[in-house]
């Protein structure tokens, strides 16, 4: 069983990927200097493990983060949407935190660029 | 270092502005990571206190981190004059006023982009940013401008900018970037 976490910092959110389960949970602020550095490992793991399953769950829950970041979280999407020879069903949560309409609207936009279905949720 | 020759204009403007009430922040030298964060800190406690909704605040803390990271990038040009980011509020809403020295060709990439950017109605700009954030190639040195598009799209284009050449040859950037809070606090 894969288990992949990483703890949230002041400059990175907190991710945790559990294969059996089949969650990928993103939480906090996504502000890296180099986001590439921070999502290359993310993307990895995306693609091993969609070899071996067919559906993910995906928890976003930001509090804010920079363009790079977006650009990232942008090309994560595109990676799961990604055909891989057999059927994938991917669920997108994205959470925001109160009324935070900034980050509804954000999420929109990787809704409509991305092609994916996002359900949009409200977290305290 | 030489002081920044703008920033004594801003703060002056700033200080006579009859319906100033506020300087949330001033930050003046060197940008590292560790500023930018424990800046942003900041600016969600300030603004949290003087009842901003947490929408609007998202807004200022990704536009402030934008402006901040992108002098931090800048900043092997900024050894002689120190960059500068305030954040002040007025009865209608926040103004980021930011400035630093940059390379001959920023110079030339942010007077034109800024000048085109602002010509462009919402729809336009709307386009331009969906098209910019789909096909920018991110590097480990930048977002090849999406960081400046984002500024203006979020701002609703509410920036003004300013270069000027300097004795030493090299070029200061200041920029103003205006959100209203008209129907943003609680």
């Amino acid at each position: 069983m894969v288990i992949f976490k990483k703890e949230n910092t002041e400059s990175t959110p907190a991710v945790d990927f559990d294969y059996s389960s089949k969650v990928l949970s993103i939480k906090g602020v996504c502000s890296p200097e180099n986001p590439i550095a921070f999502f290359e490992e993310i993307f990895t793991h995306i693609n091993e493990f969609k070899q071996q399953n067919s559906e993910l769950l995906v928890e976003f829950t930001f509090d804010y983060f920079n363009t790079g970041s977006s650009k990232c979280i942008l090309n994560l999407l595109f990676k799961i949407k990604s055909k891989t020879g057999k059927d994938f069903n991917c669920k997108i949560n994205w959470f925001v935190l109160g009324d935070d309409e900034e980050m509804r609207e954000s999420g929109e936009l990787f809704e409509e660029l991305s092609g994916l279905k996002f359900n949009y949720l409200t977290a305290n | 270092m030489m002081e920044n020759p703008k920033i004594r204009e801003v703060l002056h403007k700033i200080s006579v502005k009859e319906s100033s009430v506020n300087n949330l922040v001033i930050v003046y030298g060197k940008m590292t990571q560790e500023i930018i964060l424990s800046t942003v800190k900041l600016i969600e406690r300030k603004l949290m206190l003087e009842n901003f909704t947490r929408g609007y605040i998202t807004k200022v803390k990704m536009i402030g981190t934008e402006i901040m990271q992108n002098i931090s990038k800048h900043q092997q040009y900024s050894d002689e004059v120190a960059p500068y980011f305030i954040l002040n509020a007025d009865n209608n809403g926040l103004h980021l006023y930011s400035g630093n020295l940059i390379s001959d060709e920023s110079k030339d990439y942010l007077s034109k982009n800024l000048t085109q950017y602002k010509l462009l109605n919402k729809a336009e700009l709307r386009a331009i940013y969906s098209e910019t954030f789909l096909n920018t190639s991110l590097t480990k040195e930048g977002n090849a401008g999406l960081g400046l598009l984002t500024i203006v799209y979020k701002s609703e284009q509410n920036i003004t900018h300013d270069l000027v050449q300097l004795s030493n040859g090299a070029y200061h950037y200041s920029l103003e970037v205006f959100l209203n809070a008209t129907l943003n606090k609680n």
